[in-house]
């Protein structure tokens, strides 16, 4: 694993006494597909804060093209390529579709205050630049149409798409996908499992948080499994699905522990079974 | 966004015919007193842009216009030279202040610059050898122009007036692209905004500086056109003025720093004109509570204030729907909270 682009070495986190992260350690190569699958609290979207510089690791590295990013700054982090979404929708609900893709191209455009303020011709030439690119994400996703309307008036699953387009125009070579087709409708997700793959053929690195069976299945070239912040199994979709430690993860052999954790029953995944 | 570019040329063209109209020169010296504080709420309306808040804005309208008086009085600079330099000191100053109150969460940060302008009001009364303490500076020179001093109101009206709308036009321009693109950004969510490579400390740093020196650049002109400071329109009063006009006017548009700052300072000489014919016997506190019953019902009625109030009522006149909630801050995010 020599040339991966994302390395994790004993990424653990706690918060007070729990861990929600203990000792993880996976690589991604480039252009690999990997999802990060796991009952709810398994400490996933926890990994994705970590990777992502939005939280501190308690011990363990990240390293990206062979670089520490580990105590980076978001944005820092952002900037060199890695880029997420978020499980509960983060969109600039004051500002619309468009305006929302066109935030997501200031990874890979320079112009500053003075420049912007002076409406200099470089800076106009950019924003024309910049909506193009916006346009045609919008399209990509399928939020085309909607590109006038305010973000927030998009219904809950289109909130999605457009925090996905958002990421993509940024041009990431990771992208890091929180629950990323809760929420769409089928037809919605096939469009997107399609354009997953299409998107890694074209050199992006995606690691996705996904509960939808069908979709780990059909887009993840490897699949890693997450519970209670351990990683309790890693492989090619199938096999993991087979594996007897994951099937117990999900159907719940301990239910004391998904009651200490006050969980309810733990979400099932569809499409597991034993 | 163009609409914008048409909206301030119609502006331009509004303000070329009011002198036309012979008007006297207390209408011209009002036209001026909004002018100034035109730009000085331009300036918050920006910062507002990326959710923040300063009370500080008077410190810095004050240290523009103590810079620039004493750069031009006591070592003979001309006011042309001495007004920018005194708005790269306020920039400076401002740069100085959010070092550390950049780090502090919103609400500290308001506390912050509340605090930067009571000790810069107190330095200009104690600082006696530099300030001239409470009595003030005397005689501060005059701008001029091709050799020509400027006296009247009706000329200092050009100067200031050009001044608003050049600020009207960096600000608009700047609202329109990148740098605007991500402060709304970072008002609509922090973290999203930071979650594509936008250094959120670093673009509030530049709006903050940027919102004082356009108090800065007020506070020079002001200094010139009075030619006489005194430590008290830079107190803190000052600057919940100067927020009250931002937040009628509202901090969404650029327009909200022109309508605000009119809005609040014809209100202000109205109830000074007219309270005392109706209550002959109350004093002048009574002003201060009709402001506050004012700012309430705006806030009550408009609460994105008077430029999208009127937009609203527009569009509700001809039966469409009014536009969404206030701007504001989202629900708390728990991207940095706990676990999945």
């Amino acid at each position: 694993m020599t040339e991966s682009l994302l390395a994790l070495d004993g990424v653990t986190r706690r918060f007070g006494g729990v861990s929600a992260l203990e000792d993880v350690s996976f690589a991604v190569a480039p252009a690999e597909i990997v999802a990060i699958i796991g009952p709810n609290g398994a400490g996933k979207t926890t990994l994705f804060n970590v990777v992502t510089g939005f939280l501190a690791p308690s011990a363990g590295t990240v390293r990206y093209r062979g670089r520490r990013i580990t105590g980076l700054a978001p944005s820092r982090i952002a900037a060199a390529g890695v880029i997420r979404t978020f499980q509960n929708h983060v969109v600039f609900g004051e500002m619309t579709v468009l305006e929302n893709v066109m935030v997501g191209c200031h990874r890979w455009t320079r112009s500053g205050l003075v420049e912007g303020a002076l409406a200099l011709p470089q800076v106009r030439r950019e924003d024309r630049e910049v909506a193009d690119a916006a346009r045609a994400v919008l399209d990509l996703v399928g939020l085309g149409p909607q590109a006038a309307d305010p973000a927030r008036d998009l219904p809950v699953g289109r909130q999605r798409l457009l925090e996905i387009a958002r990421a993509l125009a940024a041009r990431p070579d990771v992208l890091l996908l929180d629950e990323a087709a809760a929420g769409l409708t089928a037809e919605e997700t096939r469009h997107l499992v399609r354009l997953i793959g299409r998107l890694r053929d074209a050199g992006i690195t995606f690691l996705v948080i996904e509960h939808n069976m069908d979709v780990v299945m059909e887009a993840a070239d490897r699949v890693i499994v997450l519970d209670y912040g351990r990683k309790i199994a890693e492989g090619r979709p199938a096999d993991v699905q087979r594996d007897p430690r994951v099937v117990a993860a999900y159907l719940g052999d301990d239910a004391d522990a998904a009651d200490r954790r006050g969980e309810g029953p733990r979400d099932g995944l569809a499409g597991v079974s034993p | 966004m163009s609409r914008d570019l048409a909206g301030i040329a119609a502006l331009a063209a509004a303000l070329a015919i009011v002198p036309l109209a012979g008007p006297s020169s207390y209408v011209m010296a009002l036209f001026n007193i909004v002018g100034l504080y035109t730009i000085v709420t331009l300036g918050l309306v920006l910062l507002g842009a990326s959710g923040q808040v300063s009370l500080g804005q008077a410190a810095f309208y004050g240290i523009g216009a103590y810079t620039s008086a004493l750069l031009a009085r006591d070592l003979g600079w001309s006011p042309w030279i001495a007004m920018p330099c005194a708005v790269a000191l306020v920039a400076a100053a401002a740069y100085a202040v959010g070092l550390p109150a950049l780090r502090l969460a919103d609400v500290f940060f308001v506390l912050a610059t509340l605090g930067v302008g009571i000790i810069v009001n107190v330095l200009m009364v104690q600082l006696d050898w530099l300030t001239g303490g409470a009595s003030g500076l005397r005689d501060i020179p005059a701008l001029s122009i091709g050799g020509r001093r400027l006296a009247t109101d009706r000329d200092y009206y050009y100067v200031i007036w050009a001044a608003v709308l050049a600020s009207l036009v960096l600000a608009r321009n700047l609202a329109a692209h990148r740098t605007g693109r991500a402060l709304r950004a970072i008002l609509g969510s922090e973290v999203g905004a930071a979650a594509l490579g936008i250094d959120v400390t670093r673009y509030k740093m530049r709006v903050f500086v940027l919102s004082a020196a356009y108090a800065g650049a007020a506070g020079a002109l002001y200094a010139h056109y009075i030619h006489f400071i005194s430590p008290s329109p830079f107190a803190l009063y000052a600057s919940l003025f100067f927020l009250v006009m931002a937040v009628v006017g509202g901090l969404t548009s650029i327009w909200g720093g022109l309508f605000g700052a009119a809005a609040v300072t014809v209100l202000d000489q109205v109830v000074r004109a007219q309270l005392p014919r109706i209550f002959p016997r109350v004093g002048g506190e009574y002003q201060t509570a009709i402001y506050g019953v004012v700012l309430v019902l705006i806030m009550i009625f408009f609460p994105s204030g008077i430029v999208r109030g009127a937009l609203d009522l527009r569009r509700l006149l001809r039966g469409g729907r009014p536009s969404a909630a206030p701007p504001g801050r989202p629900e708390a995010e728990s991207a940095g909270g706990a676990r999945a």
